[in-house]
């Protein structure tokens, strides 16, 4: 199996509309504006998830989660501008309680399995196997900064608003992070 | 390769990887996403529907009980206070109040005294004129807060016992056979008949045991004054005295003293109180009797030992409720022993720590006799 091209619904959903006058119509019950919202947002959303939990067993129902919870919240949204770190910041918490009953249930050592199944140029399957191979060894609070930041391309800001903690952590956590993948992916070659 | 290129290639490669989030899964999730939301919308409003009538009855509810408490407050006679200008009242409540320091009865004297009565208590008003009151206390336990620096006897008599008061506030409570007297602050003169009165200030309390023909007082007052102020010369139940075999309990202790105090044996009381003291200074309710030993050997004359006694009871509660009385009583006391200094010190430091003290005049007026 392949990796499949993502197919929006639309390239720009929303048009121009900016986000900020989008969620301003969803707060005021704007059923397409929401809609819009969602449309700009998930795959992010779902890029990011899917990145953390290391596979797409529970993807759709944090998504869903995601948007319920935000459809909620989204009168107390202070700036609406910067709507899609306010909803990495709500995934990223769905996503660690997911991950806590994972671990109870011991779920993750089928993690990250689903990647590998995925490519098809063999060539390219080791690095990133063995880099997947190596986060799920490092723990959670540096690994979510990293992904956030690294494979995802969040602004440091954003990443520290999303994980709750300072700028000056989320360096740090970041750095710990890739030093602990450099010194796996170094051991394991 | 170095170990940063192939973290870089791996996180490429990892970026790369998109999930697999089609336009078919996107629509499937957003589908269910707005049936999610369309579900709790509609079942918050029919919480809200539901929740309603509820909300309307408990409020009406909350309403009605305000309205009945300030009702009952405006009309309940326990809850008002009784001024009594000239005729003879006896104030019983007839329902106990629920809670008795806030519904309880009050009578307020023509002087400004207010005789706020406990559950049960029973008080007639026996004489109220310019120069003297009296107040018959028949049952229960009644507050007096009688009002200071006015020209005329305040007297309250239980059974035989007859408290006589300058001006303070202090307690009486009457059951079957006793009657306990509780001084606040201020003074009072407890007497029997046939015996010397016993002064209590400020934390003193004394019980007394009443003689059979006077545990319980009749229920209509009596119209003739002198009818009801017969007296027993019997003096009071008398505690047992520690046995010499047996170590006596503080309570044993503390209660032969009061009984000694009763009878005016000061040395006895004093001797009591000393052991106690000695033998329980660890104890938190050698507080008072250490203030008590204060006070008898200031009736003995032994103003050194009242001053230490004094000294001691502050330094087993600094904070406590007698240590303004006890720091200023042992001023005081070391000033009649003739320990000019320690009387100065003390004073100072009485005056330091309460500089608008109940006892401020005295202390200074001390301070001006020394040397």
């Amino acid at each position: 199996m392949g990796i499949r091209a993502a197919q929006p619904l639309s390239s720009t959903p929303g048009g121009s509309t900016s986000d900020a006058d989008l969620v301003a119509a969803a707060v005021g019950g704007d059923r397409a504006a929401f809609r819009a919202i969602y449309l700009r947002h998930a795959r992010h959303v779902a890029s990011a998830i899917t990145r953390w939990l290391g596979d797409d067993a529970d993807l759709d129902d944090i998504v869903q989660d995601t948007f319920v919870r935000a459809s909620q919240r989204l009168a107390s949204l202070r700036s609406p501008a910067h709507v899609r770190p306010w909803l990495v910041t709500i995934a990223v918490r769905l996503t660690h309680s997911r991950i806590v009953i994972r671990r109870r249930r011991g779920g993750l050592l089928r993690a990250f399995g689903w990647q590998a199944a995925r490519i098809s140029d063999p060539a390219l399957r080791a690095p990133a196997d063995e880099l997947s191979a190596a986060l799920i060894s490092v723990p959670e609070d540096l690994r979510v900064p990293w992904l956030l930041h690294r494979i995802e391309g969040e602004r440091l800001e954003d990443v520290a608003a999303s994980c709750g903690v300072s700028l000056a952590t989320v360096k740090r956590r970041i750095a710990a992070c890739e030093r602990k993948l450099e010194r796996r992916m170094g051991g394991g070659r | 390769m170095s170990e940063d290129g192939a973290l870089e290639r791996a996180c490429r490669d990892l970026r790369a990887r998109t999930p697999a989030w089609d336009d078919l899964r996107e629509r499937r999730v957003l589908g269910r996403i707005e049936a999610q939301i369309d579900v709790t919308r509609a079942a918050r409003r029919s919480i809200a529907a539901r929740a309603m009538p509820w909300v309307a009855a408990a409020a009406l509810i909350m309403l009605c009980l305000t309205g009945w408490v300030l009702l009952r407050s405006l009309t309940t006679p326990e809850m008002a206070s009784v001024t009594v200008a000239d005729d003879i009242v006896a104030v019983t409540p007839s329902n106990p109040p629920a809670i008795p320091a806030v519904a309880a009865p009050a009578l307020v004297l023509a002087d400004g005294s207010v005789v706020s009565l406990g559950a049960s208590a029973e008080v007639n008003l026996r004489e109220q004129a310019a120069n003297r009151i009296v107040i018959e206390h028949r049952s229960g336990r009644v507050h007096y807060d009688v009002r200071p620096g006015l020209p005329r006897a305040f007297v309250v008599a239980a059974a035989d016992v007859e408290v006589t008061v300058v001006g303070t506030a202090f307690w009486i409570a009457r059951d079957a056979g006793r009657v306990r007297v509780t001084v606040e602050h201020g003074r009072v003169e407890v007497a029997r008949a046939g015996t010397s009165p016993t002064v209590l200030t400020a934390g003193d309390e004394l019980e007394l045991t009443l003689g059979p023909d006077q545990a319980a007082a009749p229920r209509v007052p009596a119209p003739d004054p002198a009818g009801s102020s017969r007296v027993s010369a019997r003096p009071r139940r008398r505690a047992p005295e520690p046995s010499a075999t047996a170590r006596p309990t503080l309570d044993d202790l503390l209660a032969a003293a009061d009984d000694a105090r009763a009878r005016g044996d000061a040395t006895r009381a004093a001797a009591l109180l000393q052991e106690l003291v000695d033998r329980f200074s660890e104890d938190p309710r050698a507080y008072g009797p250490c203030f008590q030993l204060g006070k008898v050997e200031r009736i003995r004359g032994r103003h050194s030992a009242a001053a230490t006694a004094f000294a001691r009871a502050v330094g087993l509660a600094p904070s406590g409720s007698l240590s303004e009385d006890a720091r200023a009583e042992a001023a005081l006391s070391w000033f009649d022993a003739g320990r000019f200094d320690r009387a100065r010190a003390a004073a100072d430091d009485y005056l330091g720590r309460y500089p608008d003290g109940a006892h401020v005049a005295r202390v200074r007026r001390m301070l001006d006799q020394l040397p």
